[in-house]
């Protein structure tokens, strides 16, 4: 019990802080964030045993919470759909004053989730391309197209550069 | 013989790993001002969206996170010591219910509102310039999202959010009072015994009991409270 204690508290302080920000840009709103790293934790928890490797933590992890997440979402489909929940937090404005934060936050909040799930899982969680492509079930082809052109439509709600590149993806 | 990387497949591969650049596309932009200007302006952004995602985690969400695993985890075996550690807490409970009696919660509670109205995280929904919500089933889905219902529709709603506050869902509204905004938040499961004044922080205004819950009305403006608390708590508008 104390190595599975240990192991476990081990696993939460490293991995909680990066988790509950995916999360939160998953769902954009902090309450349903800190359920779903809960519940993920819980069940990682429960199944700790079959992680082997401590590197494959992190994957292992946003794939619970992604499917913890999909579980909410499935419980809500028949009223709402994901970008109309009223708990959506459409300020996008989590912490901080500072004005270039609100803005990114801003623009963040505007891409639809095909493109801001990927660039979360990249800045936020440091995943490649071919992980992201996995846990995505997707090609990694495509996956570098939605980041090409997630970045692409921040530039241009953030007024930055010029436009090249739009067509290329 | 390796392959040609052209200015499109630098502003390709930079798009969506400025980060993770090929040897390749190093080697191009050694040579073309214009790409190494656009991977500068990347990995700028890059930046800026690091710092914007990093959103803040709740204080002690790790620690929270743990015990909870650890208690409902714990094996039979384990289960006298906790009804221990529960008979402990339970103990803390009811020393700090006898202090609460010395020290209205009421106050505290009042800090507790103001501070959550003037965190730089709200003002948002404080700008003059919020426009109404006139989808009353947005704001009937916030409150159910809370667990509060309501009867009737609210009006003059220009911000409607679910908030986290004291380990609860609260219902975080602003509406348009006479003399500017007016913060309500609806306060499930917190319970005050009697009014209690809200002074503090340039903010002003009252906390009401309702049901098992209560009600904030609080503005840092000339707008009077007393129509709105009088409206708000009208013949069990809020099961709270």
């Amino acid at each position: 019990m104390g190595a599975h204690q240990h192991r476990f508290e081990m696993l939460a302080r490293a991995q909680v802080p990066g988790l509950y920000r995916y999360a939160y840009w998953l769902c954009r709103d902090r309450a349903l964030a800190e359920d779903l790293v809960q519940e993920t934790l819980l069940r990682a928890w429960r199944s700790l045993d079959s992680l082997r490797e401590e590197a494959a933590a992190r994957r292992w992890l946003i794939t619970i919470l992604r499917n913890e997440f999909m579980r909410e979402l499935s419980k809500r489909r028949d009223t709402v759909a994901i970008d109309e929940l009223p708990i959506v937090d459409t300020r996008a404005s989590v912490g901080g004053a500072d004005t270039d934060v609100q803005d990114v936050r801003r623009a963040m909040a505007k891409l639809t989730p095909e493109y801001r799930e990927p660039l979360a899982l990249q800045v936020i969680m440091g995943c490649s391309t071919q992980e992201i492509a996995e846990m995505l079930e997707l090609t990694q082809g495509t996956v570098l197209t939605r980041l090409h052109r997630a970045r692409n439509q921040l530039r241009e709600m953030l007024g930055v550069g010029d436009k090249f590149g739009e067509e290329i993806a | 013989m390796s392959k040609v990387v052209t200015c499109l497949d630098v502003r390709r591969q930079a798009g969506a790993e400025p980060r993770r650049l090929e040897p390749g596309v190093v080697e191009h932009c050694k040579s073309c001002a214009s790409c190494a200007a656009f991977v500068r302006e990347l990995v700028a952004l890059d930046a800026r969206l690091e710092r914007a995602l990093a959103v803040p985690v709740p204080e002690g969400l790790e620690a929270r996170i743990v015990l909870d695993a650890t208690l409902k985890n714990a094996p039979r075996a384990w289960r006298p010591w906790l009804a221990a550690a529960a008979s402990a807490l339970m103990a803390i409970g009811l020393a700090t219910t006898a202090w609460r009696h010395q020290h209205p919660v009421g106050e505290d509670l009042a800090s507790a509102v103001v501070a959550h109205i003037a965190n730089p995280e709200e003002a948002e929904a404080l700008a003059p310039d919020r426009a109404l919500i006139h989808d009353a089933s947005y704001i009937e889905q916030v409150m159910g999202h809370a667990g509060v219902h309501m009867q009737g529709a609210m009006e003059d709603v220009t911000y409607a959010h679910v908030c986290l506050f004291r380990g609860q869902r609260v219902v975080h509204l602003v509406v348009h009072g006479d003399h500017g905004p007016v913060t309500i938040l609806l306060l499930p499961r917190i319970h005050v015994d009697q009014d209690t004044p809200v002074d503090e922080g340039g903010f002003h205004g009252v906390i009401v009991p309702e049901g098992r819950g209560s009600i904030a009305i609080v503005t840092n403006n000339a707008t009077p409270v007393e129509p709105m608390e009088r409206e708000l708590t009208s013949s069990g508008r809020f099961t709270l």
